[in-house]
């Protein structure tokens, strides 16, 4: 990619031809205050939210692999989230979160008063909210791939298991998600992948803000093109973002397939 | 044993309810906040709209051009999807089975291309369609579209594929079939699950997409449907009921279509990424 | 092999007619008589009919899109950069940029309006920003201007009349704030509002007393942080946060709430920008009439007292492909009559120095200081780039909640303003 000489060179969008300054746009990445505090929250998000949407995803769908009757419908419910533009989603709960907003409305009205708080305005509590959305819209994909792994374990592992009297917890421990670590894979490296990625929802739902409380990468790479007008900074940190994404996921995918077992 | 069980069952039926509110409560306020006048937003954010203010969608879909928006919308998913489908099955088919030291390089290089940020090679790719003379027209956004998704649609395919077992094909070629043939008569059917999740993922984020239409087809009358909506958000002016209207008829279309088919939409996309 | 060329033909016909490849007549053909032009969805609502109305008379189509100020300022970089941009198209003020007046008129992407027969009612701060090496580069179409807005029910009720000095103003507040309601609405979750506060209260504090500050700035002869005048502006900023003044929960509340709050009663004033005015008007049941405006004061002499004004710039293309069309759009909507109607359509301030009076009664209370002159331009179109902007917004939202202090913010603003313009 052409693109990719820009980040060595001071090039700022004009026609004016861009000077070649060598690595001072990776020397200014790494030690600008913003730029570190941007990479903390990305490191952050990108693990946080790989975390918490694989616990709860499996959750669910060891909860809909089974014979509730609302099954299909809660299925279709928790996938739906994922289905639409990030940039509603975004909008959508920036509206919700508000201090007066719908859902400090419902604490309060059932009496919570005490947990309303300025979800996105508090700089405590930004980060976390925008992991909360995050997990929120894409919950329901973690889920609909457990779902297909557990579709694929033999039905008779399970049966023996449960003769040999073992307790839910050991079954689910020693054999299912043994055999669930394919699923496991995929679902961890697409998620840490879309975290550290990350742009449209906190762009819509703090641009950062508070203060530099949800700054991440992508979102300085954007300012820094388009605010500032420094492309060949915003190149570089793209190319850096590049290569983190890539580094985390190689390790990642070479740590979980150490677990896969074939079925 | 029997009572028991059912008192659980009841008991986690209880409590998925419970987690379906946290996923119907969003929608409930994007409905409702869409049908409520300025004033009813403000005054109550949580309750039921006093009257069924329609005229949000109107005011939203003559404000925002909204019906030649979504015939763009569909050309380029379309094509675009239809495009995919076709080069990376192909691509993917042809990347695994070589076997060569080459086809895996490319395989790693389609990879790569996965990870790289957007943001790279967006100045580059403009100038390249301002060159060809394609700004502002469909084929712009379709090429991106294609060429941007194309290393998820090989890496799906080409995980799937090196699951298949060779035989039918090498009995098809026995039978003296051309490779080309061959993928068409036989591997392609073979690949429906995964094509399944082909079409799902990359429709709804071509659908989806926004900077790049923006960038391509922003004001003409190629633009797509969330560009469209977009371009109503104001500095000064904004208000919550009108773009949640006019988000509403964006995404109505994918919800429906997804409520329809959403027993094959959740088995297809599931079963492609199983491999 | 005919058929073959027979269908070729007819798939590029299709192709060409239905928005798949650019044909050549567009391209070519029509420029003697097609315009283009490229606005904020603000400036459109104003330029709409006007660009009906030189259709009609002049027979030359405008070809016009728009975009919000984000979108539009990142396409038309590129656009520029490209040598795709539209013959007309909106700039920002002074270096506040990529896209500002001041950096496009540097790089000679702005074409020269300086013999436009409009020219000499340009107002004084409008035209230190449309001019770039001398050369007159930008249009003010309109002119925002920062304004309180406050809800008339509201100051009755606490029996309340308008201030118009610091003390006045502060006593109001308390008046309101033991009436029940929060005295200001402020909406900080994206800064937007935040940075108003600041270029109002610099306006009366700053650069009515010293307007060669700049210069001096600019000269490297003087610091954000050594400046007296700036850091008043901050603490008295703090002093209204710290007397329980403003909503609690600010950084939370989104900019469009601000009029809300005003429009539902939960708040009696907010400082918002002269567009908005019509957003605050139809959020509430008796429209305009709700609502009053002042200038905010800042100081306990009435006299002192500066309003922030802003002109929104329309500029012409250097190489436009229709150069003399684009300058006679700006002479059309140059006219008296064309600029009061765009004021009136986007309940703004006129651009030039007309004669003609708008029709917007809400915006009575603010002609003193214009025709009298005191008004000065926002403060950060005097900075050298966007960052020290950026930095407001950003940092100016960690002076709020309490995790730096005012001399930090000023540290890191000169930080930036060292920068220089890229």
């Amino acid at each position: 990619m052409a693109g990719g000489w820009y980040a060595f060179t001071d090039w700022t969008g004009r026609r004016v031809a861009p000077n070649f300054i060598g690595v001072a746009n990776f020397v200014e990445l790494v030690t600008a205050a913003e730029a570190i505090a941007a990479l903390q929250n990305t490191v952050i998000v990108a693990f946080s939210t790989t975390a918490v949407q694989t616990v709860f995803g499996l959750a669910l769908a060891l909860a809909l692999h089974s014979t509730l009757a609302s099954r299909n419908l809660l299925r279709t419910l928790f996938f739906a989230p994922a289905l639409l533009p990030p940039v509603v989603i975004g909008f959508l709960w920036k509206y919700i979160l508000t201090p007066d907003g719908p859902l400090n409305d419902v604490l309060r009205s059932i009496g919570l008063d005490g947990l309303a708080r300025s979800w996105l305005g508090d700089s405590s509590l930004a980060l976390g909210s925008v992991i909360a959305v995050v997990v929120w819209q894409h919950v329901g994909l973690t889920m609909v791939i457990y779902l297909a792994g557990l579709q694929g374990i033999p039905e008779e592992l399970r049966e023996a298991a449960e003769i040999d009297g073992a307790s839910w917890w050991r079954r689910l421990w020693h054999v299912t998600l043994p055999l669930l670590m394919p699923a496991t894979t995929i679902t961890m490296s697409l998620t840490l992948i879309s975290g550290l990625k990350l742009f449209d929802q906190v762009f819509v739902m703090t641009g950062g803000g508070p203060g530099y409380a949800t700054q991440t990468l992508s979102l300085i790479m954007y300012k820094e093109a388009f605010v500032s007008g420094r492309y060949g900074y915003s190149t570089a940190i793209a190319l850096v973002l590049t290569m983190i994404v890539f580094a985390f996921a190689m390790i990642q995918l070479r740590a979980l397939r150490r677990f896969e077992v074939q079925p | 044993m029997r009572r028991g069980w059912s008192i659980r069952l009841l008991g986690a039926e209880l409590g998925m309810a419970g987690v379906a509110a946290l996923f119907l409560f969003p929608f409930y306020i994007f409905v409702t906040a869409s049908l409520k006048t300025p004033a009813q937003l403000a005054a109550s954010p949580l309750g039921l709209p006093e009257s069924f203010h329609v005229e949000n969608y109107a005011e939203a879909w003559t404000r925002g051009n909204l019906g030649p928006a979504f015939y763009s919308s569909l050309v380029v998913t379309m094509l675009s999807v239809g495009l995919l489908v076709v080069c990376g099955s192909l691509a993917g088919y042809a990347l695994t089975r070589l076997g060569t030291r080459l086809s895996y390089a490319c395989f790693v290089l389609f990879l790569l291309g996965l990870m790289i940020p957007l943001q790279l090679g967006m100045v580059p790719l403009y100038q390249l369609m301002r060159d060809a003379n394609l700004l502002q027209t469909y084929t712009s956004v379709i090429i991106f579209e294609v060429g941007h998704q194309l290393p998820l649609v090989v890496f799906l395919y080409g995980g799937f594929i090196r699951a298949l077992p060779r035989q039918y094909e090498e009995a098809a070629f026995i039978d003296g079939a051309s490779p080309l043939r061959t993928f068409r008569r036989v591997v392609f059917p073979l690949l429906r699950p995964v094509t399944g999740t082909v079409v799902i993922l990359t429709s709804v984020s071509i659908w989806n997409d926004f900077l790049t239409p923006l960038l391509y087809v922003g004001g003409s009358p190629q633009q797509t449907l969330p560009v469209a909506i977009f371009a109503f958000r104001g500095e000064f002016v904004t208000q919550w009921q009108i773009i949640f209207a006019g988000m509403a008829m964006a995404i109505l279309p994918v919800l429906i279509v997804y409520f329809l088919l959403q027993k094959y939409v959740i088995k297809g996309f599931a079963s492609g990424l199983k491999g | 092999m005919r058929q073959l060329v027979a269908t070729t033909a007819i798939a590029a016909v299709t192709l060409s007619a239905c928005g798949f490849v650019n044909t050549g007549e567009e391209n070519a053909g029509e420029t003697a008589t097609t315009l283009t032009a490229y606005v904020s969805t603000e400036q459109n609502v104003g330029l709409e009919p006007l660009f009906q109305r030189f259709e009609r008379k002049t027979g030359t189509t405008v070809d016009a899109s728009h975009a919000l100020v984000d979108e539009l300022n990142k396409q038309l970089r590129i656009q520029l950069t490209s040598g795709t941009a539209a013959d007309v198209f909106r700039v920002s003020p002074g270096f506040s940029s990529p896209v500002a007046a001041g950096v496009l008129g540097k790089e000679g992407e702005l074409a020269d309006l300086s013999d436009g027969s409009w020219t000499d009612k340009l107002p004084d701060d409008a035209r230190a920003l449309a001019e770039s090496d001398g050369k007159i580069v930008a249009f003010p179409i309109g002119r925002n201007a920062l304004v309180m807005a406050y809800n008339k029910q509201l100051f009755a009720d606490a029996g309340v009349d308008v201030p118009t000095t610091w003390s006045e103003f502060k006593q109001v507040c308390e008046r309101l704030k033991a009436n029940g309601t929060t005295p200001i609405a402020t909406a900080f979750a994206e800064g937007v509002a935040l940075q108003f506060w600041v270029y109002a209260l610099a306006s009366t504090l700053v650069y009515a007393e010293d307007p060669d500050l700049d210069k001096r700035m600019m000269a490297d002869e003087e610091d954000f942080v050594d400046n007296e005048a700036w850091r008043e502006v901050f603490d008295k900023f703090l002093e209204l946060r710290d007397a329980g003044y403003m909503s609690p929960d600010a950084l939370g509340v989104p900019y469009e709430q601000g009029p809300q709050l005003v429009a539902t009663g939960e708040a009696a004033m907010t400082l918002l920008a002269t567009p908005a005015l019509a957003q605050l008007a139809e959020l509430s049941e008796n429209g305009a009439e709700d609502f009053g405006i002042f200038a905010l004061p800042a100081t306990d002499n009435a006299e002192d007292t500066h309003i922030p004004t802003a002109p929104d710039f329309l500029a012409v293309n250097a190489s436009a492909k229709n150069p003399d069309a684009a300058k006679r759009l700006v002479e059309f909507l140059a006219k008296p009559e064309n600029v009061v109607a765009y004021a009136d359509a986007v309940s703004t301030l006129p651009g030039l120095d007309v004669d003609l009076e708008t029709k917007n009664p809400t915006l009575e209370p603010i002609r003193p200081y214009l025709e009298e002159g005191r008004t000065t331009a926002y403060a950060n179109y005097a900075w050298p780039n966007g960052d020290v902007q950026q930095t407001l917004l950003q940092s100016g939202q960690e002076l709020f909640d309490g995790s730096i202090t005012v001399d930090e913010l000023l540290a890191r603003m000169d930080a930036d303003y060292d920068k220089g313009t890229p």
